[in-house]
């Protein structure tokens, strides 16, 4: 029987009474079981590092451009030596680059380690903006399940789950115009204008997770409990349901993350995302389309690579933070 | 403490609550009476889904969609709680009628300590700070018999056992000095030999708190330790109610009479238990007449047609069966049928 063997579980590991085991610690031991996990987590602390550090991490500037020694020209090969002049075309430095140089002569780490901070500042924002408003729709969609609220509330969501992601992030942009615009005095920068057109055909898919979160929470006793000691829906909402769907939120989250770097980065690669000279991952994987067959494969590998890194990492990682929260997973359907 | 009157503190009358289904309209509780007095323990007992538990949902205000109370009166001390608002019913539940659940395992939340949870269901219903409410929540796990509360006020549920659990559960309920606790299968989920002391913790904070209890239970041993009173539910209806040692020593109702020969016995000569043949009624699509007489050994033709209403049958109980010995002719007080009842007043069943 299931609930005998939770309780013999709680009394087999051995622990005296009074030191108490927290949600937190017994997911951390769940977790630290699959190499694979922890693999995901290593890649993705790695880079978040790296993104936040980037001005201290990264040898130039993501905008300075370098000259070729005579004889060669940009991009230059990997361990290549760069000259920096000054405004009066006097030779102030001369450098070694690690990964080469762009075709306007800028360093590729540099750009790699900016192009991150940019890729995961985006992706994260559009993760956090469909979350917002998914959850809190699927929330009150569930908590009002089956009624007219609800039924509203999840057509609408089949609506925006029906678009074709890309395809409504270029239509929209198409309409929108591509960077800052004004409208009407008021000017719409360019970053939350992207977040608005990748993130929004996730909102139904948060919606969709919360809403079945919820109904499921609401099945458990302890709300029945709540409700016969006079806590009321709201509070129980808040207090009680919500804090139990914070694992399944979490996950889902992670996994969308690895969906909008790729997202992300490909609005860039077309075009239509952050704009030059702002370092991106996309939009060196664009420049560098040209350089393909001409021998140059630093230019496009390496961000080709960041980008396939860090989407496998938050993939790992969603997979192993599921695992770890809800092990039941694979006996039960999520919708 | 108020001292004990005859009045009672909660009337139940007439109470109907159906649920919606696809399948057709369920008449879950088809008009239920009872009474409660202050200070005792009155048992509902019946198998499931005979309505019980809908019962106490309703007196609760908790019955949700698609079921609705459709009719009766709910009165507690003489106010009608089903024309209470959803707010003032909230302000009902925890401080004058409280519940506790079938299975322990699933009522606690498991993110909160089960501290945290006994001084919520506190500082809900009174005006005391962070720490008085958790101080008198490790009082109240030392009431109902958890041992070294002060520390495993700390502890998440899931270090808890099921019977601590559930004396947790009863510190949250009755946290509050309820007047009435509402207990549904509280022992159900639980070992027997956790039953016994869970019952105990129940019987001692009814005589220190003065509630009133109500036993939900599908089993009438539990009743016999515990309870003053019974209503034996069948099909949404209230069949016998009785002082619990009148209807021990003499059960009129036939159905009464087949659960009690399915309660294994300790002394005695039956050896072997005879089970109720059949099974409860779908209540989307009762038999018509009495919905039991399908199962019942002395039903006869009238049984299919008469539906019997729970009538004196003695001062002092009620059973709902043309057969019962004091029920009188089915047509006495049914709106003139102009059948002539086949059955005695004394009718044979009735003198096993």
């Amino acid at each position: 029987m299931a609930t005998e063997t939770d309780t013999d579980a709680a009394y087999e590991s051995g622990e005296p009474p009074g030191t108490h085991r927290t949600q937190l610690e017994m997911f951390w031991r769940e977790f630290k079981r699959n190499p694979l996990s922890l693999a995901g987590g290593g890649i993705i602390v790695t880079l978040v590092i790296v993104a936040v550090f980037a001005p201290w991490l990264a040898p130039f500037e993501p905008t300075t451009q370098f000259n070729a020694p005579e004889g060669e020209h940009n991009p230059l090969a990997p361990g290549s030596t760069v000259i920096e002049e000054n405004d009066n075309g006097e030779v102030i430095a001369e450098h070694e680059v690690l990964l080469g140089t762009d075709k306007f002569g800028r360093d590729i780490l540099s750009r790699l380690i900016f192009g991150l901070r940019t890729l995961l500042t985006v992706s994260l924002s559009v993760v956090l903006f469909s979350m917002a408003i998914g959850v809190t729709a699927g929330a009150i969609a569930g908590y009002y399940g089956d009624t007219w609220i609800d039924e509203v509330i999840m057509r609408f969501m089949d609506v925006l789950f029906s678009f074709p992601s890309l395809v409504l992030a270029i239509a929209a942009l198409g309409v929108l115009g591509v960077g800052a615009t004004e409208y009407a005095g008021f000017v719409l920068p360019n970053l939350v204008k992207i977040i608005v057109v990748i993130g929004i055909v996730y909102i139904p898919s948060f919606a969709r997770v919360m809403r079945g979160a919820v109904l499921k929470e609401m099945e458990e006793d302890y709300v029945d409990a709540a409700q016969s000691l006079g806590a009321g829906d709201v509070h129980i909402l808040v207090r009680d349901i919500s804090v139990n769907t914070v694992p399944t939120v979490v996950v889902q989250g992670t996994l969308y993350m690895g969906t909008a770097v790729l997202a992300s980065a490909a609005l860039s690669f077309l075009g239509l995302g952050i704009q030059p000279p702002r370092a991106s991952l996309g939009l060196m994987l664009s420049n560098a389309r040209s350089f393909l067959y001409s021998g140059e494969w630093w230019y496009s590998i390496f961000p080709g690579v960041v980008i396939v890194v860090a989407i496998l990492g938050f993939n790992l990682l969603g997979d192993g933070l599921r695992d770890a929260l809800d092990p039941r997973y694979d006996s039960e359907v999520s919708e | 403490m108020t001292p004990p009157t005859d009045d009672p503190i909660l009337e139940v009358e007439d109470l109907v609550t159906r649920f919606y289904t696809d399948d057709g309209t369920v008449k879950a509780v088809d008009g239920v009476s009872f009474d409660l007095r202050e200070g005792e323990t009155v048992g509902i007992v019946g198998e499931s889904g005979s309505g019980k538990s809908v019962t106490a949902m309703s007196v609760m205000g908790l019955i949700d969609s698609p079921g609705r109370v459709e009719g009766g009166t709910i009165r507690y001390r003489g106010e009608n709680l089903l024309e209470k608002s959803d707010a003032e019913m909230r302000d009902v539940r925890g401080s004058e009628i409280s519940m506790i659940f079938q299975d322990p395992m699933t009522s606690l939340n498991p993110v909160y300590t089960v501290g945290e949870q006994i001084a919520r269901v506190i500082r809900r219903h009174q005006d005391v700070g962070k720490e008085e409410a958790k101080a008198q929540a490790a009082e109240l796990m030392t009431d109902v018999g958890i041992p070294e509360a002060e520390s495993r006020v700390e502890d998440y549920p899931h270090e808890f056992s099921g019977g601590m659990r559930q004396r947790a559960l009863i510190a949250m309920a009755i946290s509050c000095d309820p007047e009435i606790l509402i207990a549904d299968e509280p022992t159900t989920a639980l070992d027997v030999t956790i039953e016994a002391q869970i019952f105990d913790v129940l019987d001692d904070l009814q005589e220190k708190y003065g509630m009133s209890v109500v036993l939900i239970t599908h089993d009438l041993g539990v009743v016999a330790g515990t309870a003053e009173r019974v209503n034996v539910m069948y099909a949404g209806r209230i069949i016998e109610s009785a002082d619990v040692d009148a209807l021990f020593e003499n059960p009129r109702h036939p159905y009464t009479r087949g659960l009690m020969r399915s309660i294994p016995r300790l002394h005695g000569s039956v050896d072997r238990l005879e089970p109720i043949e059949g099974s409860v009624p779908d209540p989307a699509s009762l038999p018509p007449g009495c919905s039991f007489h399908p199962r019942c050994p002395h039903a006869t033709e009238i049984c299919t047609q008469h539906d019997p209403e729970l009538r004196t049958v003695e001062a002092g109980r009620e059973a709902a069966c043309v057969h019962a010995r004091g029920y009188g002719s089915p047509d006495d007080r049914a709106a003139g049928t102009g059948r002539d009842g086949p059955v005695a007043a004394d009718g044979g069943a009735g003198d096993e």
